[in-house]
């Protein structure tokens, strides 16, 4: 594979009219010639490094490596372009694509979560700097998958802890995801197992609230549903008219 | 002579304890002072300030079991002052059940290779067989 | 003129000189917009911020009416980065260090950085006269290539180090305390001998610890210096040290405002004897062991500060440890960072802390120890990290995953073994849940071994681990035995902790085996019923000078049988004279429960250095099946460390099996075994009860020759082992270690049934009367030898030398063994 390799360096020093040279990248980029295409662009680049084909070429090169999952260098690419052009007019292609390729790295809950913390700062930088560019909407629904992510993990460790017996720091994990993930999918969970850890501590009142909240917020959930079957096996009259606790009370401030 | 191992669990209380806090007189700030930050607070208004200590015991393979328990809930009303305090111990603890029903998550798991041959390291040389009759798989003992 | 300057508002802004960067971009980063006012500061922090992008080598901004000129030069492009001139450092180790790149901006302060940084590399290995040049070579459309010319020069070596003011030690004990090194010529794989000043620093903390952990608590470095020698090629560095007098511990007090303390109480724990050497890390280890004795009574928050007052007359210092109220901290959160592998709850659980718990030093620092054991990380450390709250803190627990898996392969021919392939994979932390599985193929002309084992360290989530092992062997022991064995098995195992320290471990194992003794043809006499005393001659004639060069052999059951002998299989039944080792040939069933109790009290799981650790199993066997035994063994290791990197250890063992049954034996399979590494100056089954073939020359009598025959194993060994641990030559990168071993003990006594009678016979080779008996005395053996453990890159390696002190003659011994110690 050493003469393919050789081949295509030499294909790409010869010198040929920008435009030419750009559109012969973009047609391997279709072919899914992956490497030939970035060969090509950093050519663009190296050849004509003024034009306004030299900045298309160098977000052009990010997407390429991001096709062949190569994120590293996606990144590093599109961190070029954003350290040249930052006013440029794919900056908000570059930041999106190093979000996209941070996001394709996340794991399963059970390790450790670097990533996923990564991904959540370049999104918000998405939707921070283009709020309306069209990369805004996906930005947006990564971001929710990313805190999904982020509260899974709290359940995760929170359960581990309610399962071996540490019932407080459960309970405080769990409040973590009401109180930071509320509009994740996790929150019914976390709401249940509040009632849980709270009614096997004999905390009725702090049982009722959290099950009362649920209720409201949650009415037909099964969390719920589980929440009223054990609280009632425990001899707690669930009276629905309890007062209602909504989440979003919680944002009015000083709302009680 | 199995002589259980003993963990100290939350809060550690200093000269005064949580049950001395009065009704009607302390302050938010006065129970700031004299206990420092409650191990939880209640779940959305913070009026409700929590003191938990725990004792357990872990013996052999059993879980650890709570030997004492205090906890102390000390709710403020409008004013900032106490309201009151609600005591609970061990004793009022349930044994609940916890539900084994999980919310999915996502998340690249560890694909099956990589997990087995993510991890070797290195190649290494057989173990010298030391196969005696008592030793027949020449398991290092 | 000044004010028109900036009087009136902006109507338009100006970009010029810009190629590449859009003027935009420029706009983007101006702090005016048009209909601003011309505000003089904000024009001078828009010419900071432009210039702060690094993108432009210069730029002005003025006032043209009531336009507003901003004047850029854009700096160039990196068009490719090329060093010369560099051997020592490779092309890609420097490229990692440098900023520029290729299509990177090119910046001069961003050259100077990168020269600063290639220097810096040069020195760490040692290169201190090296130069670099960085020359641009302007291309057009305002692209340049970096071009770094480097002449590394000569390694800077050390050519001596000497020492000035030290009375108490010579230089080359302070040489050895310190890092660096002088150059010789042996030390070409070490780099110490390179000169590089931050290690003098670390060099100069070394010194003081040694000082003041012997008693010189005024010792000062009063300088280091470093002169480079005329030919620039290595320096010289002298340390001038002030001594200061030798001082011992004065009067040692505790004092408390904590009335649950009290005094008396921790002055006990306080290993501080007055009038004793002063050491340094004696201070450190009171306070450890203060803050322990605190944490025990309940005082989660102790601060202690040790106060020392020194009287420079008396000689002596009298510390004073004053113990009161810690900050009051909580952990807030438990992060678990940098497990890419294992699963967050495998470590979370190790841990004796919990979220919402008291900070606890004590129970942090175990808890760091039992990650550490768990031996799926390179590293581990735990930081504090303050939250906004001043009673609550985070804890990192930052791990560094390390490979777990490890898979041997081998194929090949050996002396013993016509051919031979071994397949082995082990995966220590299986799918990241710390589970341990290990699986091993081998065959070989001699042996075929299958070898399944697989354990979960918390069984059901609980403080229980629980494991699986399945095997089958077949062995042809011919040269130990004379026997093949076919076993299968599968048993069952759990472990739980009864206490911090003592483990218990229960097992069941079901085995089945088959031993048959190799078949050997014998031609049978049949009036007597014995073995054929027929001697057919192979070959010599007699020669003048030694008519008795004949060999002969016995006449075997392929030679020409008349009508007085017949064939027979040594241990067929029907043979009257068969060998006792027959009895052991048979298929039985044995059903074994067992449990092993281990007690540790060391300092240091992996490398203990103080303390010692006990194990006790007993395996009994009967409950079903047809064999019926007690076999028990019992393990004591002590150690001890004696000064750096010098550890003294014993370890006494012995074993003792009896049948529950009386009048029965005990099956060869069930007996004990001793030599390889298990004895260091023997074979594997080299000592202990062995049949020998004792050749008698009939005229005088005399014993001839003794040949050795099958090993038996015995019931009963006891053996003790010391060592010391000799501290590394070798640097500690290559993991060289070495010990002195003493080893002595002995294996013996077999049940009467078990013990072969004596019987004449002739001896094969020589055709002379022998007598075959079975030798059984526990009599004491003793090796004396080293041993090298090389943790090499293909797991760790283990080679004895070893001189025999004491053996029986007919113990089979060895003097070097290659054994690759596994860590299943």
């Amino acid at each position: 594979c050493q003469n393919r390799e050789k081949r295509q360096r030499e294909l790409a020093y010869v010198e040929r009219p920008v435009e030419q040279l750009y559109n012969q990248a973009g047609r391997e980029l279709d072919q899914h010639d992956y490497e030939t295409a970035i060969l090509l662009f950093n050519e663009v680049e190296r050849q004509h490094p003024y034009s306004e084909w030299a900045r298309k070429a160098m977000v052009m090169t990010a997407y390429a490596h991001y096709q062949r999952h190569d994120y590293d260098e996606t990144i590093s690419a599109a961190q070029r372009y954003i350290s040249l052009h930052p006013g440029g007019s794919e900056a908000a292609y570059a930041y999106y694509l190093i979000a996209i390729s941070q996001f394709e790295q996340i794991v399963d809950v059970g390790r450790d979560q670097g990533m996923t913390v990564q991904t959540k700062a370049s999104l918000q930088d998405v939707l921070r700097r283009f709020p309306d560019s069209k990369y805004a909407r996906d930005a947006q629904v990564k971001l929710d998958m990313v805190n999904d992510q982020l509260a899974g993990k709290e359940m995760e460790v929170g359960r581990w802890y309610l399962r071996s017996n540490q019932t407080l720091a459960a309970i405080n994990r769990f409040r973590t995801v009401v109180k930071e993930y509320d509009e994740t999918s996790h929150s019914e969970e976390a709401l249940y197992r509040l009632v849980e850890a709270y009614l096997s501590l004999g905390m009725r009142p702090q049982a009722t609230e959290a099950a009362a909240t649920l209720g409201y917020n949650y009415p037909d959930s099964d969390w719920y549903r589980m929440a009223y079957q054990l609280m009632t096996s425990e001899g707690i009259m669930m009276d629905t008219s309890a007062p209602k606790r909504t989440l979003l009370q919680k944002l009015i401030p000083g709302g009680k | 002579c199995l002589t259980p191992s003993r963990d100290y669990h939350g809060y550690v209380a200093d000269e005064t304890q949580p049950e001395d806090i009065q009704p009607g007189e302390d302050t938010r700030s006065t129970v700031l002072a004299q206990l420092g930050s409650p191990s939880t607070k209640s779940l959305f208004d913070d009026n409700t300030w929590i003191y938990m200590s725990e004792l357990q015991e872990r013996i052999a393979f059993y879980r650890p079991k709570v030997k004492t328990r205090k906890i102390t809930a000390i709710s403020f009303g409008t004013d900032d002052k106490v309201e009151e305090i609600l005591e609970y111990s061990a004793d009022d603890g349930q044994v609940i059940n916890y539900a084994s029903r999980e919310t999915p998550t996502r998340g690249r798991e560890l694909g099956l290779w990589e997990q087995i041959f993510g991890t070797v390291g290195n190649v290494r040389l057989p173990n010298s067989d030391e196969i005696t009759p008592d030793n027949p798989t020449g398991r290092r003992r | 003129q000044e004010d028109n300057r900036y009087g009136g508002t902006i109507r338009s802004i100006v970009v010029q000189g810009n190629k590449r960067i859009e003027a935009r971009t420029v706009q983007s980063y101006l702090l005016l917009e048009p209909g601003d006012t011309f505000d003089p500061n904000r024009i001078d922090l828009s010419l900071k911020t432009l210039f702060a992008t690094n993108l432009f080598a210069d730029v002005s901004i003025d006032r043209l009416g009531d336009d507003l000129i901003v004047r850029v030069v854009e700096n160039p492009i990196i068009n490719r980065v090329i060093f010369e001139g560099n051997k020592a450092l490779k092309e890609d180790k420097l490229r990692e260090e440098i900023q520029a790149e290729p299509r990177g901006i090119f910046t001069a302060a961003r050259v100077q950085s990168d020269v600063q940084r290639v220097l810096e590399l040069y020195r760490q290995s040692g290169r201190f006269a090296a130069k670099v040049e960085p020359q641009y070579k302007p291309l057009e459309q305002n692209r340049v290539d970096l071009i770094f010319q480097i002449t590394e020069g000569p390694v800077t070596g050390v050519r001596s180090i000497n020492f000035i003011g030290n009375e108490a030690y010579s230089d080359s004990r302070l040489r050895s305390e310190i890092v660096t090194k002088q150059s010789r010529f042996w030390r070409f794989f070490s780099s110490n001998d390179n000169y590089d000043p931050g290690r003098l620093e670390y060099d100069r903390d070394q010194l003081r610890q040694f000082y003041q952990n012997n008693g010189y608590y005024d010792f000062r470095v009063t300088s280091a210096v470093a002169e480079l020698t005329p030919d620039q090629k290595d320096f010289y560095i002298t340390m001038t040290v002030d001594e200061g007098r030798q001082y011992d511990f004065g009067e040692v007090k505790v004092e408390t405002a904590l009335e649950k303390l009290n005094a008396e109480a921790l002055r006990a724990a306080v290993p501080i004897q007055e009038g004793a050497l002063f050491r340094g890390d004696l201070i450190e280890s009171t306070i450890d062991s203060l803050t322990y004795a605190a944490g025990i009574a309940g005082y989660a928050f102790v601060d202690i500060r040790p106060q020392l007052d020194v009287n420079p007359e008396t000689g002596r210092i009298d510390v004073t440890f004053v113990v009161d109220e810690g900050p009051r901290v909580y952990i807030d959160r438990i992060n678990i960072v940098g497990n890419t592998q294992t699963l967050d709850r495998v470590i979370r659980r190790e841990l004796r802390i919990s979220e919402g718990d008291a900070f606890n030093r004590i129970l942090l620092d175990r808890s760091k120890n039992r990650v550490r054991a768990l031996g799926y990380f390179k590293e581990v450390d735990i930081e504090e990290v303050p939250t906004d709250e001043p009673d609550r803190t985070i804890v990192n627990v930052s791990v560094q995953e390390q490979p777990t898996g490890e898979l041997s392969f081998a194929a090949g021919f050996s002396s013993v073994d016509s051919y031979l392939i071994d397949l082995s994979a082990s995966q220590r932390n299986l799918r990241g849940r710390g589970q341990s599985v290990v699986a091993r193929v081998s065959s070989s002309s001699r042996q075929q071994v299958v070898d399944l084992r697989f354990t979960e360290p918390r069984f059901l989530d609980r403080n229980l681990s629980a494991g699986i092992d399945v095997f089958a062997t077949r062995q042809d022991f011919g040269d130990i035995s004379y026997f093949t064995s076919d076993t299968y098995g599968a048993g069952v195992r759990v472990g739980f902790p009864l206490t911090e320290r003592m483990q218990l471990g229960l097992s069941y194992r079901l085995q089945y085996d088959d031993i048959d003794v190799t078949d050997i043809p014998l031609l049978i006499d049949l009036e007597t019923g014995q073995r054929s005393t027929r001697l057919i001659q192979t070959g010599g004639a007699d020669t003048p000078d030694d008519e008795t060069d004949d060999t002969f052999r016995r006449a075997g059951p392929d030679d020409v049988i008349d009508g007085q002998e017949t064939v027979l299989d040594r241990c067929d039944p029907t043979y009257l004279y068969r060998e006792t080792i027959c009895r052991s040939e048979r298929t039985d069933l044995s059903s074994i429960i067992g449990y092993q109790l281990y007690w540790d009290r060391t300092n240091d799981p992996i490398t203990p250095t103080r303390g010692f650790d006990v194990s006790l199993s007993q395996d009994l066997a009967g409950i079903g099946g047809d064999v019926h035994y007690l076999r028990t063994e019992t393990r004591a290791s002590f150690y001890r460390g004696i000064w750096k990197g010098v550890v003294a250890s014993a370890r006494l063992s012995g074993g003792y099996v009896f049948p529950l049954e009386d009048g029965e034996g005990i099956r060869i399979n069930n007996r004990f075994f001793r030599g390889g590494s298990t004895f260091r100056g023997f074979d594997v089954a080299g000592l202990g009860p062995r049949e020998i073939l004792q050749v008698v020359d009939p005229e005088t009598g005399e014993i001839v020759a003794t040949r050795r025959l099958n090993a038996q194993g015995g019931n009963l060994y006891y053996q003790g082992t010391f060592e010391l641990s000799l501290p590394n030559v070798f640097p500690e990168e290559y993991g060289i270690k070495s010990a002195l071993f003493v080893d002595a003990g002995s294996l013996g006594t077999l049940r009467g049934p078990d013990k072969a009678p004596t019987f004449y016979t002739t001896d094969p080779i020589t055709g002379l009367p022998a007598v075959q008996l079975t030798k059984e005395a526990a009599s004491l053996r003793a090796s004396a030898g080293l041993s090298v453990f090389w943790n090499s890159p293909f797991g760790p390696i283990r080679f004895d030398f070893s001189q025999i002190l004491r053996s029986e003659d007919y113990d089979r011994t060895e003097t070097f063994r290659f054994s690759t110690s596994t860590r299943f």
